[in-house]
C-alpha cells in the first residue's frame, strides 16, 4: 500500500515539474549543454594492471581507459584530450600502455598534475604534448618494483633492468630532462625514508624539464585551446 | 608481531564474492561501474566516460541508486 502511495507520489511530482517547465520556459524539454570538443580522461588512484585490487582500493583500470581513448580518437566531435592526474602509480606494462596509447593519439592532448603523479604516473604525464604541475604536486621518481614471487636469479634482475630501459627511455624521449638527470634523481639517496628515488614538487619537476609548466586547469585549457587552434590552422588553409 | 614484505592482500586474499559485487554496465549509453545492492537494485560507484559533460547529470552522480528493473544488460 505504502509503496502504491510513494509511486502515485512520485508521479505526481513528475508531471508537477513538467508543468513548472512548460510554465517557465515555455518548451517540456531544457535543452542539454552542448557536446563539448574536449574531454577528459582522469587517472585517479593506482594504475590497475593483470592483477584486480580489491574493491575497496581506488583504481583506474587500463581495460576502462583504452576503449576511451579510441573513442576520442575516431569521433571527429572532440578535438582535445586533457589527461588529469592524481595517482600513486600502479602497474608498470598498464601505465606504459597508456602512455603509448596518449602519445600516439594525433589529436592534442595536455596533462595536468594535480597532488601526485608518482611512478608509472610519471610517464603517463609526459606522453601528451604539453604538461602542467600545480604547485604544490609532487611525481616520485624511482626504480621499478617487484611484488609477489621473485625468482631470486640474475635473469630476474635483467628483467627488471629492461623494464625500467623501458620507462626511462619513453620518458626521456617525450619530455626534455636528460637520461642522465633521470637516472640521478631515479637512484638518489637519502630524499625518500628507506627507498632510492626522489620526490620531484611542482617547480623542480618544471626545472628538470619532466614537466613543461607550473599551471593548473585554466592554464591546460588555455594551451589546449591553442594547440587546437594550431591543429586546424593547415587545413584552413589548404580549402 | 608478524613483520613480512608482502602486501596486505597476499597475506588475507579479498572473497571472490566482494569482487562480484561490483559490475561494469552500460546505462544510458553511458559505462558505469555498479554495485550489486541486495535488493536487487544498482548503486553507482562511478561513472567512466571521457565526457565532462556526463558528470553534471544528477542521475550519474555517484552513490544514486538505480532501479534494478530499468537496467538491461
Amino acid at each position: 500500500m505504502q509503496n502504491e502511495k510513494e509511486e502515485t507520489k512520485g508521479k505526481d511530482n513528475q508531471t508537477s515539474s513538467l508543468v513548472d517547465k512548460i510554465q517557465q520556459l515555455g518548451q517540456a524539454s531544457v535543452p542539454n549543454a552542448p557536446d563539448s570538443n574536449i574531454h577528459v580522461l582522469s587517472i585517479i588512484g593506482q594504475v590497475e594492471g593483470h592483477i584486480q585490487l580489491p574493491p575497496q582500493n581506488k583504481t583506474t583500470k587500463y581495460e576502462h581507459l583504452i576503449p576511451q581513448i579510441i573513442a576520442v580518437e575516431q569521433n571527429p566531435k572532440i578535438e582535445g584530450l586533457v589527461v588529469v592526474l592524481n595517482t600513486v602509480g600502479g602497474d608498470v606494462e598498464a601505465g606504459l600502455a597508456l602512455s603509448e596509447m596518449i602519445a600516439s593519439l594525433s589529436k592534442p592532448t595536455v596533462s595536468v598534475v594535480l597532488g601526485g603523479g608518482h611512478s608509472i604516473g610519471v610517464p603517463i604525464a609526459v606522453a601528451t604534448d604539453y604538461s602542467f604541475i600545480a604547485p604544490s604536486a609532487t611525481m616520485t621518481i624511482h626504480p621499478i618494483r617487484l611484488t609477489g614471487l621473485v625468482i631470486g636469479v640474475p635473469q630476474t634482475f635483467e628483467y627488471i633492468d629492461k623494464m625500467q630501459e623501458r620507462v626511462i627511455q619513453f620518458v626521456t624521449t617525450h619530455s626534455n630532462i636528460e637520461e642522465e638527470k633521470f637516472k640521478e634523481l631515479m637512484f638518489d639517496k637519502g630524499n625518500l625514508t628507506r627507498d632510492i628515488g626522489t620526490n620531484v614538487v611542482g617547480k623542480d619537476a618544471v626545472k628538470y624539464g619532466l614537466i613543461n609548466e607550473v599551471g593548473g586547469i585554466s592554464g591546460a585549457m588555455s594551451k589546449l585551446n591553442e594547440l587546437i587552434d594550431q591543429n586546424k590552422g593547415p587545413k584552413e588553409l589548404v580549402q | 608481531m608478524h613483520y613480512t614484505p608482502l602486501s596486505y592482500e597476499d597475506m588475507y586474499p579479498v572473497e571472490v564474492s566482494e569482487h562480484q559485487k561490483y559490475q561494469c554496465i552500460t546505462y544510458k549509453n553511458k559505462q558505469c561501474l555498479m554495485e550489486k545492492l541486495d535488493n536487487g537494485d544498482m548503486r553507482l560507484v562511478q561513472l567512466l566516460s571521457t565526457d565532462p559533460n556526463d558528470f553534471l547529470l544528477a542521475e550519474f552522480s555517484p552513490g544514486s541508486i538505480i532501479k534494478g528493473n530499468s537496467i538491461i544488460s
